[in-house]
């Protein structure tokens, strides 16, 4: 009897709980709504922040500990090639200034200057997503050191994404291999445009809008194209081309894009305080 | 709300707090092939488990809730629908249990993450969250199938600290949840009682 009395009522609850989520769901979705909720999400990663500081700090020396006992043999190798590099960069400045050179050789083709008095911001990686449908990393900057949710994110490397939420002293910063992030590109050497979008961690991005016929080569650098309502400045390094193919009766290319900026290893990255409104 | 119903529900609350700072603070150092543990839909499923289907629904809703606090591309609600139905769910299939036992604990914890995560995906796909799938199948299938190794890992503590905040019965203890019918005793188990109980009474001279 107890079971046919709670059946309907546990029913009627998870129905009712059902409808509260779609109608959360509708809600956060909608442009009207959704930035108060984007206010909870920027307030509960305030909250999380200190904590998720404190566990770091708390544990890395554990984790270091261990993994330097793991890794002891690794470890002395490292120590050998760290040395050997060291003597190696007696000669880094004059490498340096070659690679510069090259690198504004290849901007120079795309007739751009890689981040031209644009302002930017310097900020730490201090946490990655834990989330399995979304690649993001949260720095340590927010609106109170001038970002904006939309900026572009660069590392040494070129693009990392760019900032998809922001609160006071945090900000969270979508990745380029995010399957929700998309951006234009235009392939340097021959100035064909397309859209890159990612493809989930560790994946290649897919570059679309290409037609068939275009001569875009394997090993081919693209760039952020910087066209008129896109998110990014142009000239941004996005990364190489690694495959071109041409499905039979296919209009358009498919190709995969290697992204220049090491997206596993993120530490320091500059956020560019820049809009497409503000450009010029 | 009664003095043991407030008493409980603080406890759960305390419990999912733990949850979410566990899943932020270090959820990503755990990553194996990329993939993080979900700690917050292993305590849905506990909370069926251990709960029954109104608790699990509940207290599974309230973990989306929070873990959807933490998300940035899927709108808010989208995790509390999964983990709330799965909590359902797992509860559900607990009442339909003759018996429950914590030996079963990591198996359902794997198959309701799984599950759970089967869920996510497709209703985020309905609603238009198209990048859920852009992966592909084998990302999805990669992504349910490591979290569920890393709640059957994780089942048993998890289990016993939803049972401590719900107030329920190890089901180790094997307790019959409301409803359900009452446990069988095997037969084997039956006829050593009762040659115990013979042998007692033997014992102490009662005829």
């Amino acid at each position: 009897m107890a079971a046919a009395a709670g059946r309907p009522r546990a029913r009627f609850l998870v129905l009712t709980l059902v409808l509260a989520s779609i109608t959360l769901v509708t809600l956060s979705d909608r442009a009207g709504t959704a930035r108060y909720f984007d206010k909870v999400r920027s307030i509960a990663n305030e909250v999380a922040n200190p904590v998720q500081s404190a566990v770091h700090s708390a544990l890395r020396p554990v984790g270091n500990f261990i993994y330097g006992a793991l890794h002891y043999g690794a470890a002395e190798t490292e120590i050998r090639k760290l040395q050997e590099q060291v003597a190696a960069l007696q000669t880094a400045p004059v490498v340096a200034a070659a690679e510069e050179a090259e690198a504004e050789q290849v901007l120079g083709l795309a007739h751009v200057k890689y981040l031209a008095d644009i302002p930017s911001v310097t900020a730490e990686v201090v946490q990655f997503g834990s989330a399995n449908f979304e690649e993001t990393v949260e720095v340590n900057r927010g609106s109170v050191d001038g970002l904006a949710v939309g900026e572009p994110v660069v590392s040494a490397g070129g693009l990392v994404g760019s900032v998809s939420a922001v609160s006071p002293h945090l900000a969270t910063v979508t990745l380029l291999d995010d399957p929700s992030f998309t951006v234009g590109v235009r392939d340097v050497r021959s100035g064909v445009v397309g859209a890159a979008l990612g493809q989930g961690e560790g994946n290649t991005l897919e570059v679309q809008d290409i037609n068939v016929g275009a001569r875009v080569r394997r090993g081919d650098y693209m760039v952020t194209s910087g066209l008129s309502l896109e998110h990014f400045p142009a000239g941004i390094p996005v990364g190489t081309v690694t495959s071109v193919s041409a499905p039979s009766g296919a209009l358009q290319l498919i190709l995969s894009l290697k992204p220049f900026a090491d997206l596993t290893n993120l530490q320091f990255v500059k956020v560019l305080l820049w809009s497409p409104q503000g450009s010029p | 709300m009664t003095k043991p119903a407030l008493s409980r529900s603080l406890k759960v609350a305390a419990v999912l707090l733990v949850g979410i700072f566990a899943q932020v603070t270090f959820g990503s150092d755990l990553r194996v092939d990329g993939i993080a543990p979900d700690f917050m839909m292993l305590l849905a499923v506990c909370a069926g488990f251990a709960g029954g289907p109104e608790k699990g629904a509940t207290v599974g809703f309230a973990a989306g809730l929070i873990s959807d606090l933490y998300l940035h591309d899927t709108p808010v609600g989208l995790s509390a629908l999964a983990a709330c139905l799965v909590g359902f769910v797992v509860g559900w299939g607990r009442t339909q249990m003759l018996t429950t036992r914590l030996a079963f604990a990591p198996a359902v914890a794997a198959a309701g993450t799984a599950v759970g995560v089967v869920i996510f995906v497709v209703a985020g796909y309905i609603v238009g969250q198209a990048q859920l799938i852009a992966p592909g199948k084998s990302w999805l299938v990669q992504v349910a199938f490591i979290e569920a190794v890393y709640s059957a890992i994780f089942a048993l503590p998890a289990v016993a600290l939803m049972s401590w905040a719900l107030g329920t019965v190890m089901p180790a203890a094997a307790e019959p949840v409301p409803g359900a019918a009452p446990p069988e005793v095997p037969a084997r188990r039956r006829s050593l009682a009762a040659r115990t109980r013979r042998r007692r009474r033997a014992r102490v001279g009662v005829r």
